[in-house]
């Protein structure tokens, strides 16, 4: 036996159901990138990262940085084309004790809000390849990275046109 | 025969005489010579072989002001310099401060050196002192309250980092 009325009921109640999923899972997801412990945002108009790596882990890591511009300057989105302008790896020459390399980023500028969270970055890119790439990123890690917001200092060198 | 010889006494006086000031004046003139010398082989040079540089340097909370107004002379002073090589320095010069802070309170600040000068000496008590304020002789109070500002407001662990560019997106 069936009831119409309760019969349009469930149609409405599933589909409200279905609304509220939709809007928890909206949530929950935001929610989520949102503590994502990877995230890399700089507050500050210039950007420092210093990178430990393991000896004999600077191909991996340099490979693994190459892939990143590569994924910035050829993104569809404006702003991780112009997170690639701005950003420069360097490495010591001299390695640290241990044998441990450090690799020094310096963003100028940095992109407003922009993440500078490598692997997300290849995963937008390479989604198929981000698996290996990220265990080989992750694998050159010897002590993690040092975040610096820079605000810079006006020392009144100002240099005049010729 | 008194006389003569009361003259030639008279003359080998003034000769002495005239020796003993004119080695005391010699001897004042390489004194402070070597004093000079002295004053900047105490501070160590300061020189990096990268392509460029930075220098993190820990700074006691209380002392920015001081050590940012020590970095604004030392620059200037770079800037201003008549030496092409300290011009070029100076224009190569950046000095950022972190948010992020370092270790017991102090304050991170972040001298960038691009491009680094081969060869020249960045240690800034050299560079004040030979230079700043039109140098010596007449910097010295000027120079000695600049050192005595800048060495108090420094924390320990600074470190620099000589580097070469791997990647340029």
């Amino acid at each position: 036996m069936t009831l119409p009325g309760l019969q349009g009921g469930c149609c409405w109640w599933g589909a409200l159901v279905l609304a509220a999923l939709g809007v928890g899972f909206g949530w929950g997801a935001t929610q989520g990138n949102a503590a994502q412990p990877g995230t890399r945002v700089f507050a500050a108009d210039t950007g420092l990262i210093l990178s430990y790596i393991k000896p004999g882990q600077n191909t991996a890591f340099e490979q693994t940085m190459k892939r990143v511009a590569e994924a910035l300057s050829n993104s569809e989105e404006f702003d991780r084309r112009r997170q690639a302008v701005g950003w420069k790896v360097y490495k010591k020459m001299e390695p640290l004790e241990s044998g441990v390399l450090l690799y020094i980023s310096i963003i100028a500028p940095v992109v407003p809000n922009a993440d500078y969270w490598v692997p997300q970055i290849l995963n937008e890119a390479f989604p198929t390849e981000v698996q290996e790439l990220y265990e080989t990123y992750a694998g050159a890690f010897a002590h993690g990275e040092t975040l610096l917001n820079l605000t810079p200092i006006d020392l009144g060198l100002t240099v005049s046109e010729p | 025969m008194r006389t003569n010889l009361s003259r030639r006494f008279q003359t080998n006086q003034i000769w002495v005489g005239t020796a003993l000031v004119a080695a005391l004046a010699i001897g004042v003139l390489l004194g402070s010579s070597f004093a000079r010398q002295s004053a900047a082989a105490q501070a160590a040079a300061l020189s990096f072989s990268g392509q460029k540089a930075v220098v993190v340097q820990p700074v006691n909370a209380a002392n920015t002001a001081d050590y940012e107004r020590v970095m604004q002379a030392y620059g200037e002073t770079l800037a201003a310099s008549s030496n092409p090589e300290r011009a070029r320095m100076g224009a190569g010069l950046q000095l950022y401060r972190a948010a992020e802070g370092g270790q017991g309170g102090s304050v991170l600040y972040v001298t960038v050196l691009d491009p680094v000068v081969r060869g020249g000496d960045y240690q800034q008590i050299t560079v004040l002192a030979e230079e700043f304020g039109g140098g010596p002789p007449d910097n010295g109070d000027e120079v000695r309250e600049l050192y005595s500002a800048y060495t108090e407001a420094l924390a320990p662990g600074a470190f620099a980092l000589n580097m070469t560019l791997v990647a340029e997106f």
